[in-house]
C-alpha cells in the first residue's frame, strides 16, 4: 500500500519538515547507538582507574603525618619526576582527591581524549571511506546538519563518560576517605567530569577538523601527536625550561590550575578550551559541508619505498602492510622512552637520597617488587608499566589490520591463488609479528638513546624493551588464534578485552589489596624487571607460548571453517 | 573428455539458513558456462565452494578431476578468480597490486599483463584506494586473467564496468574460449550471457533448476500467439489443446500462450478461415524474468 502523499503546499512543507526531522534524529540516534558500547567501556575503565588510585592511596595513608610526609616527598622531588608520575603542579596532596588528581587525572583525560580522537576522526571520514556518507547525504538532510548531528551524538556520549567520572569521584571520596578534606563535593566532582569532557573533546576536535582534509588515519595521527605532545610538554615544563612556552599553549597548560578533585577548581580556565573546541568542531562541520565527499589531500612525496611494501610474498606483504602503523607506534613509544630514559638516572638518584622509607612504601603498594630508588626501577615504573599497556594497544591495532584481510573480502582473492589457508594464516601472522619486532626495535632505540644521553647504561634498557615486544607478540598470538578459530571480526575485540583485563588486573589488584593470585593472572606481572636484566622465565615462555600456540591454534581452526567476510 | 567442473549433490546450510541444495552440474573443457539467478539464490555460495572458501555441508565438487577441498591449492594453480565482492590493498598502486598477485600466481607474462591494462584502459600508476569502482574491477580482472589460467571463475565480472570496458571484457572471454580455456561466470547482464555463454544454469532458492544451451532456453519459453479469423471462433476449441495455457478471445481474434510444439494449434486454426497468424518468440530477458517470477509466485503460494 502506498503512503499518503501530501496535497497542498502547506502539507508538502510539513511533509518535508517531518521527513527532515526524522532523518536528522536518525543520524543522531544511529551515531549514539553505534558508540554505546565504547561509551560503557571507556566510562567503566576510567571509573576503575579512579577507584584503584583512590583505594591504594586512601588505604595506605590513613594518618595526617603519613600524608604530610608523602606530600613533602612529592613536592621536593625533581621536577622531572613529578612530570613522570603526575601533574607537574600538584595541589592539596594531603587529600585523597589531591593525590588522585596528581597521579591519575592526566591519564583519565588521556584515555578519554584517545577515544574522542578515534570516534571523531571516524565519524565523517570513516563513513565517507566506507561509502555510507553518500547514502546519508543523498537524503533530504544537508551535510552540515549531518556533521552537526554526529558531533552532537559524540558530545552526548562524552557527557555520559564525564558523568561516570564525576559520580565515581564523589563515591570514592565517601568510600576511601578517612581524613578531613577527603570528601569530594558534588560541585568539585562535576567540575572534574567537565574538565575530563572538555579536554577530551578538545583533542577530538583536532581530529574532526582535519579529517575532511587528510582522512581518518592522518587526522587521528596528528590529533594524537598534538595531545600526547601537549601532555608531555606540559608535564615536563618544570624539568625542561625550553618546554615551558610550548606547554603553556596547550589545553593542558591552560587548565593546569583547574584541579577540582584537589579542591582547587578554576572554571574560568575552561573557557579557552571551550572556545578552541567550538572553533575546531565548527571548522570540521564547514569543511564537511564544502569539500568533496571522501576527497583528501594526498602527499605524493610521502610514498612508502617499494622495497618496504613487501611485494615478494605473503609474509613480506603482511609485514609491509602493518609496518607503517607499527613504526608509528614505535616512534611514539620511542620518543616517550627517550624522555624517560634521559631523566631516569638523575631522578632515581634524587629519590634514593631524599625519600623517606614510609613514602617509598606507597610505591611498593602501587608497583610491587619494584625499587623506585634505582634507574632501572624508575624505568620499570615510568616506562615498562605504561609501555606494556601501550604495546598491548598497539598489538590490538596490528591484529585489527591483520584481520582486515578476511573482514574486507581480500582473503577471497588471496585464497584464489596458490596460497593455501594454512600458509596464509602462518605467513600473515608471522608478518604481523615481524611488524611488532620493528615497533619494539624503534622503541628500544629510543629508550637506549635516552639512557645514553644521560650517561647511563644503554644496553640493559635496550634489551629490557624486548618485554614490550614479547607482550605484544603474545597479544598477536591470541588474536590469530581467535581469528583462525572463530573469524577475523572477533580477533581485535577479543585482544582488546584481553589487554584491557590485563591492565585492570595489574592496576586493581595491588591498589585494592586483592589476593596475590588475582594480580598474578595478569601476564604482565610475570615478565620480571627487564630494565635491570631480571627476566622472569615464566612470563617469557608464556608470551612465546601464546604467540606460537596462537599461530598453531589459528592454523588448525582456519583449516576447518568457512572463510567469512 | 572429463569435465573441468563437476558437482554432485552440492549442499550448503549456514546454520538454519538455506545456502544451496543438491546442486549438480558439469562444465566441459573450453566451455563458457553462465550461472544465473536472482539475488540470494546461491550463485556466490556455489562459486565459493568451488574455490574452497566455504565448505559444503554435503556433496562434492571436482575441478580438473581434483577434489575442490583437499586439492584446493593444486586447483588454484590453474584458476583465475574474481569474487563478486572484494577489496585489495588500499596503499598499493594498481601496478604493485598486479605485481604482487603475479608473484602469488606465478608464470605471468609481463607483456600480456601490460596488454591487459592497456586494453582495459586502466592507469596502473594510481593508488588502489583512489580508483573508481569500475577501475578497481579492472585491476581485479587483470589479477584474475594475467596468468592465462585454464579455468576462469568470475562472479559478476562486468559489474561496474563502463560499456567500453564490457566490450573489452567480452572480447577477452572470446579469446579465452578460442584458446581452449574454460569460463564459469555468474552474471545479471543477460546480453553478456547471450553473447558469451555456451550454456546457462539457472539457480533459484538454492536449487539448480535448469541447465541448457543458451539457444535452447528460448525454445523452452512460452510463445505468444495471435490468430485472426474471418469469422467468430470459440476459445473452448483451443483451450484443450496440448501446450496451450492462456486463451483470451474477442469476436474474430484469439490470443494464446503456447509451450512446446505449435503443430496442434496450427491444425486447429486450419479448420477455420484464418486471416493472420503471429507467433512472437520471447527474448532471453523475458524468459529469465518469466522464470524468476514463476519461482516467486510458487514461493508465495507455498507461503
Amino acid at each position: 500500500m502506498s503512503r499518503r502523499q501530501p496535497r497542498s503546499r502547506l502539507d508538502q512543507r510539513r511533509y518535508r519538515h517531518s521527513l527532515s526531522r526524522s532523518l536528522v534524529t536518525a543520524v543522531y540516534r544511529r551515531t549514539l547507538r553505534d558508540s554505546r558500547n565504547a561509551v560503557v567501556v571507556v566510562g567503566g575503565v576510567l571509573a576503575l582507574m579512579l577507584i584503584a588510585a583512590a583505594g591504594a592511596y586512601g588505604r595506605s595513608y590513613t594518618t595526617p603525618a603519613s600524608r604530610v610526609s608523602f606530600a613533602n616527598l612529592l613536592t621536593s622531588m625533581p621536577a622531572a619526576l613529578r612530570g613522570v608520575t603526575g601533574d607537574p603542579h600538584p595541589a592539596n596532596l594531603t587529600t585523597l582527591g589531591g593525590m588522585v588528581s596528581f597521579k591519575d587525572a592526566t591519564w583519565v583525560c588521556g584515555i578519554a581524549a584517545l577515544w574522542s580522537i578515534v570516534a571523531l576522526s571516524a565519524s565523517i571520514a570513516g563513513e565517507a571511506r566506507r561509502g555510507r556518507l553518500e547514502l546519508v547525504i543523498a537524503t533530504p538532510v544537508s551535510r552540515r546538519r549531518v556533521a552537526v548531528e554526529k558531533v552532537a551524538a559524540h558530545v552526548t556520549g562524552m557527557a555520559i563518560i564525564a558523568a561516570i567520572c564525576a559520580a565515581t569521584a564523589w563515591l570514592f571520596g565517601i568510600a576511601f576517605g578517612s581524613l578531613p578534606g577527603d570528601a569530594v563535593t558534588v560541585g568539585n566532582a562535576i567540575g572534574f567530569g567537565l574538565w575530563v569532557m572538555l579536554m577530551a573533546l578538545a583533542s577530538g576536535s583536532v581530529a574532526f577538523a582535519l579529517a575532511p582534509l587528510v582522512g581518518r588515519a592522518g587526522a587521528a595521527g596528528i590529533a594524537t601527536a598534538v595531545t600526547v605532545g601537549g601532555a608531555l610538554a606540559y608535564g615536563y615544563e618544570t624539568a625542561a625550561p625550553w618546554l615551558r612556552g610550548l606547554g603553556q599553549v596547550t589545553w593542558f597548560g591552560w587548565t593546569g590550575h583547574d584541579q577540582p578533585l584537589a579542591g582547587q577548581p578554576d572554571w574560568m580556565t575552561l573557557i579557552p578550551v571551550v572556545a578552541i573546541t567550538t572553533v575546531l568542531l565548527g571548522t570540521g562541520v564547514e569543511l564537511t559541508a564544502r569539500r568533496d565527499v571522501g576527497a583528501t589531500i594526498s602527499i605524493p612525496w610521502l610514498r612508502w619505498p617499494r622495497v618496504l611494501l613487501g611485494l615478494g610474498g605473503p609474509l613480506r606483504r603482511a609485514a609491509g602492510d602493518r609496518l607503517p602503523i607499527a613504526l608509528a607506534w614505535g616512534l611514539g613509544l620511542g620518543v616517550y622512552g627517550f624522555v624517560i630514559g634521559d631523566a631516569a638516572s638523575a631522578v632515581a638518584a634524587s629519590i634514593k637520597k631524599e625519600a623517606p622509607t614510609s613514602t617509598l612504601s606507597v610505591y611498593h603498594t602501587l608497583f610491587p617488587g619494584v625499587d623506585i630508588g634505582t634507574t632501572a626501577g624508575l624505568l620499570q615504573i615510568a616506562f615498562v608499566a605504561i609501555g606494556l599497556v601501550l604495546a598491548g594497544v598497539a598489538a590490538v591495532t596490528l591484529v585489527s589490520g591483520w584481520a582486515a584481510d578476511e573482514a574486507n573480502g581480500r582473503l577471497d582473492v588471496l585464497l584464489g591463488t596458490r596460497l593455501s589457508r594454512e600458509r596464509w594464516l602462518i605467513t600473515s601472522a608471522l608478518g604481523t609479528m615481524a611488524a611488532v619486532v620493528a615497533m619494539t626495535v624503534v622503541t628500544a632505540l629510543g629508550i637506549a638513546l635516552g639512557a645514553l644521553a644521560a650517561g647511563s647504561d644503554g644496553l640493559t634498557p635496550l634489551l629490557g624493551s624486548a618485554a614490550l615486544g614479547l607482550y605484544a607478540i603474545a597479544v598477536v598470538g591470541v588474536g590469530v588464534a581467535v581469528g583462525g578459530w572463530i573469524g577475523a571480526r572477533a580477533a581485535a575485540p577479543v585482544c582488546g578485552a584481553a589487554v584491557g583485563a590485563t591492565f585492570l588486573l595489574s592496576l586493581l589488584a595491588p591498589g585494592l589489596h586483592l589476593p596475590g593470585w588475582v594480580g598474578q593472572l595478569a601476564l604482565t606481572s610475570h615478565l620480571g624487571q627487564p630494565m635491570v636484566g631480571q627476566w622472569d622465565g615464566v612470563g617469557v615462555i608464556a608470551c612465546l607460548g601464546l604467540a606460537g600456540g596462537g599461530v598453531a591454534l589459528g592454523t588448525w581452526g582456519m583449516r576447518r571453517r568457512d572463510v567469512g567476510r | 573428455m572429463a569435465p573441468v567442473i563437476q558437482t554432485l549433490g552440492l549442499t550448503k546450510h549456514y546454520g538454519g539458513h538455506r545456502g544451496i541444495e543438491q546442486v549438480e552440474f558439469e562444465v566441459a573443457a573450453g566451455e563458457v558456462f553462465g550461472f544465473l539467478g536472482p539475488n540470494g539464490a546461491g550463485k556466490t555460495t556455489t562459486i565459493r565452494i568451488l574455490l574452497d572458501t566455504v565448505r559444503a555441508t554435503a556433496g562434492t565438487a571436482r575441478i580438473f578431476g581434483l577434489d575442490s577441498r583437499s586439492d584446493s591449492v593444486a586447483i588454484h594453480r590453474r584458476v583465475g578468480y574474481l569474487p563478486g565482492e572484494f577489496s585489495l590493498y588500499d596503499r598499493l598502486t594498481g601496478r604493485e597490486t598486479v605485481d604482487y598477485f603475479s608473484k602469488l600466481h606465478g608464470g605471468v607474462d609481463r607483456a600480456y599483463q601490460a596488454q591487459l591494462a592497456e586494453r582495459l584502459d586502466v592507469d596502473l600508476s594510481r593508488r588502489y584506494r583512489d580508483y573508481s569502482r569500475g577501475n578497481k574491477q579492472k585491476v581485479a580482472l587483470i589479477t584474475a586473467l594475467q596468468h592465462r589460467p585454464d579455468l576462469l571463475v568470475l562472479d559478476e565480472p562486468s559489474s561496474g564496468l563502463d560499456p567500453l570496458g564490457q566490450q573489452t571484457f567480452l572480447a577477452l572471454l572470446r579469446e579465452a574460449r578460442e584458446d581452449g580455456r574454460t569460463v564459469f561466470l555468474s552474471s545479471h547482464v543477460l546480453d553478456e550471457v547471450r553473447r558469451s555463454c555456451d550454456r546457462v544454469g539457472i539457480i533459484r532458492e538454492g536449487r539448480l533448476e535448469t541447465v541448457a544451451p543458451v539457444d535452447q532456453l528460448r525454445d523452452m519459453a512460452h510463445h505468444e500467439v495471435e490468430l485472426r479469423f474471418a469469422g467468430a471462433v470459440t476459445a473452448a476449441e483451443f483451450e484443450s489443446l496440448p501446450g496451450v495455457s492462456i486463451v483470451t478471445a474477442t469476436d474474430h481474434e484469439l490470443h494464446l500462450t503456447v509451450t512446446g510444439e505449435m503443430d496442434p494449434v496450427v491444425r486447429a486454426a486450419a479448420r477455420h478461415h484464418l486471416i493472420d497468424f503471429t507467433s512472437r518468440e520471447p527474448s532471453l530477458e523475458e524468459f529469465f524474468l518469466a522464470h524468476y517470477r514463476a519461482g516467486t509466485a510458487a514461493a508465495d503460494d507455498r507461503g
